[in-house]
């Protein structure tokens, strides 16, 4: 039993007491800090590449820089900051305590994930800034500019400080797997008396099938970029053409790690909006064994789909075909998860309150990303929207519009649970208006970019061709919206960061929650919940 | 709006070839589920986000968990439509990555063009078969830099050069002078005005100069001055030229890192990469110019990796195929290169104990392989052979030894040349 007043963050103080800290809320903070810098630094990259892109034929930046800028903005954002983000931050404050244990499993293998992770983002950014450095450049270091995919051979051969950031993705990788492992053994050994696997919250399930993906396919992508930094230092000749290797086996091991991936990176996302649908309809989930069954099978399927990325680089036409099937498989189960998240809104009780703005937002963007997946599983029209702008919007509608999207509800979502405050509703949903607003306008514009044939990571654009027109206009319009989305994200922080200063006291469930972390106060005791946690009755989105 | 939403929707590149328009239709019907779906999906969402508003704190809503038959529905409908748009998808690329399949869209004549194409960073290297020329495509940007810029050639396009050359088929006679003379006096070309008229002012004196100067000369070097010229002030040999209505195949392949050769008016693309040939085909359907592009990540200048591609009437390719400057003479450029392979291959079939298989009557011959399998040596084994020496091993060399050559594509079609009849120089047609 604690004294009354005390919470998690008066505990203990100082910051020995955080470095040293194995409470998985502590740690879930320290991972949403760095997230959120993280994805501020990739944000301004992404700025950089937008500005370069305003008008044909600019020079904004050099095309040395630009091709600097995209790498770094795929390398944070997908790294450092997509990856971790829902798992690693709200997943390590949310996870326990929604299976109403203490802690996660192994508290101080958490610890560790975390530490992991600050050494291969340290390690991620000295391959960024150091090559900036005078002293370095006159060693002869130059920039990274592979791309965030470091396809072989050119990944062989470019300058830049390719082994220092693919060492710091493989270290990153082990974060990853620590924290996979810790979630999948939380909610095997720790949930609740009466919690059965079919009435977890919808968010365990959708980590648990996230940790099941990280801890098997990380390893395949660790294996690959440690193929290639011996590629660059020993000469092994196994991806380098001129030393007989196949640099297409490198995408085919790149894939096999990074399409799972993909779902790594959006499967939290949807088990985040089935909490946001539900509760802010106050009514329960419709189809919950589907939604839950269904993150298991696209799990399971985003195993075998890794080819489609894949289809113009000479595989032969039997696999691209058996990849396109495969690839069609996993968008049904993304489907249904969407339509019973519509049928949930059927005769509930909707309040707009800003996670819900934000879960509206992600069913909206989420359909487009999805749907116009279907253009690029098809294998004629892929041919022609292949490494175009197309794919750029079709990707980010799933990675932004979804995953940071869901990220940013489940922040407002959990935010008064995290520091106990109320942030100022108002602004929060003006926030997220002008958000959806910019990222319609940034990345809607670049389908028709796309179909037009822009290629991907073009550092300029000719002014005076027959598609210059459409060109002209997309790219222009498309870099106003990544202005406006970048004003909305800043106001959607500054009034977070504000709420911690002013906010009115968060009371122990604010929103209406059904799931236990709205049982513990808020913020939560040290060991979340005061005294022993009662047996589970009542399934989860029980409203009547 | 409707006119608007159906413009925006329905925006493909120009059409020109005939994969585009099987793979626009397969777009419009993806992009109709699509609207449906969005629509139904996004359309009841904002109807439910008015009608189910919550207007007080103490509402009750049902408890509805699940309902098998609209679940049942809403999983069936997508999965059929899916299964068909992974068959068309399917068929269509089918028919795009067969090299074989272009024999269905060869006409009555028999026709169809190899073309090889060696992607390098930054450029395009284009072999004619009948030219036998590596012709080294410009990237749209340099066209567009100072002097030699895109709009300065686009004006220079009006200069009837390609007429000069073949009228200059029949040697500098009178009728070639008078059209030289012609083109001197054109106050459209010589006195340019508008914009960039500057440009073509500061090139033409020279332009003056050499056509003066083809007067001095005299047969067979007569002509190739007149194609040098052609060369030196046209605007064509920056672009990659294709014939109208003959099926094209691109036979490609990379000196140094992955690229990928995308032309979105014919819908088609594929990575280019070393060591090994991807094949692409089209035939276009539409005379203009369109863009192509390099779609993967190559370095520093990939997004300088742009330019035209020009379509044109077939006669007027086959006189641009003769237009261009190459060797002399093929065969004796393959000589010239066999020098490095004869430490190794004899041409007398001599057993002189050279490493390697001699040459002698090699060429259409049925080799037996070291896995006891055989192989006719025709254009795309000898080019395999040289790119990888080790793919097929000769019974009697199943060491080995050969090093991958890392020749152009049309070194390899110049040592073909000369591997057809190594011994003696093949008379003209």
């Amino acid at each position: 039993m604690s004294e009354a007043g005390t919470n998690y963050i008066n505990h203990e103080k100082g910051l020995k007491s955080w470095l040293t800290t194995v409470d998985h809320k502590r740690i879930g903070l320290m991972y949403l800090w760095s997230v959120i810098i993280f994805l501020l630094a990739g944000g301004l990259f992404a700025l950089m590449i937008r500005f370069q892109l305003a008008k044909p034929e600019l020079d904004f930046i050099s095309k040395q820089t630009y091709n600097q800028a995209f790498t770094l903005h795929g390398v944070i954002m997908v790294f450092l900051f997509i990856i971790p983000s829902i798992p690693a931050a709200l997943g390590n404050f949310v996870l326990p305590i929604q299976v109403g244990a203490k802690d996660v499993a192994f508290p101080r293998m958490n610890l560790a994930s975390f530490y992991i992770y600050v050494i291969g983002a340290l390690l991620a950014l000295a391959a960024i800034i150091l090559p900036y450095l005078p002293s370095f450049q006159e060693a002869g270091w130059k920039p990274l500019d592979a791309g965030w995919t470091f396809y072989a051979p050119y990944s062989k051969h470019t300058q830049g400080p390719v082994i220092m950031m693919t060492t710091a993705a493989f270290i990153l990788g082990f974060s990853s797997i620590f924290t996979g492992l810790n979630f999948i053994v939380t909610i095997h050994k720790l949930r609740v008396k009466g919690m059965t696997w079919y009435k977890m919250p919808l968010l365990l399930w959708s980590i648990y099938a996230t940790s099941i993906l990280q801890v098997l396919a990380t390893p395949v992508v660790g294996i690959t970029l440690l193929l290639l930094i011996m590629e660059r230092t020993l000469d092994i000749g196994i991806f380098d053409p001129a030393l007989g290797g196949d640099p297409v086996l490198f995408q085919h091991f790149f894939w096999f790690y990074s399409h799972p991936a993909v779902y790594i990176m959006i499967l939290p996302g949807m088990g985040v909006i089935s909490e946001l649908i539900s509760t802010f309809s106050k009514k329960v989930i419709f189809g919950y064994n589907a939604i839950a069954n269904s993150s298991i099978a696209i799990a399971v399927i985003s195993f075998f789909v890794w080819g489609h990325h894949m289809f113009l680089s000479q595989q032969t036409t039997y696999s691209s075909m058996v990849f396109s099937f495969l690839t069609f498989g996993v968008a049904i189960p993304s489907a249904i998860k969407i339509f019973n998240w519509v049928a949930t809104l059927h005769r509930g009780s909707l309040d707009f309150k800003t996670p819900m703005c934000y879960a509206l937002s992600f069913l909206f963007l989420f359909t487009i990303g999805g749907l116009t997946g279907l253009y690029l599983g098809t294998l004629s029209t892929d041919v022609m929207l292949h490494d175009t702008y197309f794919v750029v919007a079709h990707f980010h509608y799933v990675m932004f519009g979804g995953t940071a999207i869901a990220f940013f509800g489940g922040l407002h979502y959990w935010w008064p649970k995290m520091y106990g405050k109320m942030y100022n509703e108002t602004v929060g949903r003006i926030a997220c208006l002008i958000i959806f607003v910019g990222f319609n306008i940034t990345f809607f514009s670049q389908f028709f970019l796309g179909s037009t044939g822009f290629p991907r990571r073009y550092h300029s654009y000719a002014g005076d061709s027959h598609v210059a027109e459409t060109w002209r206009s997309m790219s222009g319009l498309s870099t106003i919206g990544a202005v406006i989305l970048g004003i909305g994200i800043a106001i959607m922080f500054i009034n977070l960061i504000i709420s911690l200063k002013t906010g009115k006291k968060a009371p122990k469930n604010p929103w209406g929650g059904t799931t236990l972390e709205w049982e513990t106060q808020s913020p939560p005791v040290h060991e979340n919940f005061e005294g022993d946690v009662p047996p589970l009755e009542k399934a989860p989105y029980t409203y009547s | 709006m409707a006119n608007m939403i159906h413009r925006l929707a329905f925006t493909y590149p120009p059409d020109a070839s005939t994969f585009a328009k099987d793979t626009d239709s397969t777009f419009t019907f993806i992009t109709w589920v699509c609207i449906f779906f969005f629509v139904l999906i996004v359309g009841l969402m904002f109807y439910y986000m008015v009608k189910y508003r919550r207007r007080s704190e103490d509402e009750v809503t049902p408890h509805i968990s699940h309902n098998l038959a609209l679940e049942v529905v809403w999983s069936v409908v997508p999965i059929i439509l899916v299964i068909y748009m992974f068959y068309v998808g399917y068929k269509a690329y089918d028919k795009m990555m067969d090299p074989i399949a272009i024999i269905e869209e060869v006409g009555p004549d028999g026709k169809y063009i190899d073309l090889y194409v060696n992607g390098k960073q930054w450029s395009w290297d284009i072999t004619y078969p009948n030219s036998e020329v590596v012709n080294s495509i410009s990237s749209l940007r340099a066209m567009e830099n100072g002097k030699t810029g895109w709009k300065f050639k686009r004006l220079k396009e009006r200069l009837p050069l390609l007429d000069l050359v073949d009228a200059s088929e029949n040697g500098l006679n009178d009728a070639f002078k008078a059209k030289v003379d012609e083109v001197l006096k054109d106050k459209s070309i010589f006195s340019p005005e508008g914009e960039n008229a500057d440009f073509l002012k500061e090139d033409l004196p020279g332009l003056k100069k050499d056509l003066e100067a083809l007067k001095t000369y005299s047969g067979d070097e007569f002509k190739l001055e007149v194609k040098s010229l052609y060369k030196k002030y046209s605007t064509f040999s920056d672009y990659m030229t294709v014939p109208l209505g003959i099926p094209v195949r691109l036979n490609m392949t990379s000196n140094d890192v992955i690229h990928s050769f995308a032309v979105p008016a014919f819908r088609v693309k594929k990575d280019v990469i070393m060591n090994r040939t991807s094949v692409i085909w089209f035939k276009a359907t539409k005379p203009g110019l369109y863009i192509y592009t390099c779609n993967e990540m190559c370095g520093v200048d990939h997004g300088h990796m742009i330019g035209y591609l020009r379509v044109v009437p077939q006669d007027e390719y086959y006189k641009f195929e003769k237009s261009l400057v190459g060797p002399k003479d093929p065969w004796e450029e393959g000589k010239k290169l066999y020098a490095a392979c004869s430490a190794c291959h004899n041409l007398d079939g001599a057993n002189d104990g050279k490493s390697g298989p001699t040459w002698k009557g090699l060429w259409g011959s049925t080799r037996e392989l070291s896995d006891g399998t055989t192989a006719v040596v025709d254009e795309e084994y000898i080019r395999e052979s040289i790119l990888q020496p080790n793919a097929k091993k000769a019974k009697g060399y199943e060491n080995g030894v050969m090093p991958p050559q890392p020749l152009t594509s049309a070194q390899i079609k110049y040592i073909i040349k000369f591997m057809q009849s190594p011994n003696q120089k093949p008379e003209k047609k």
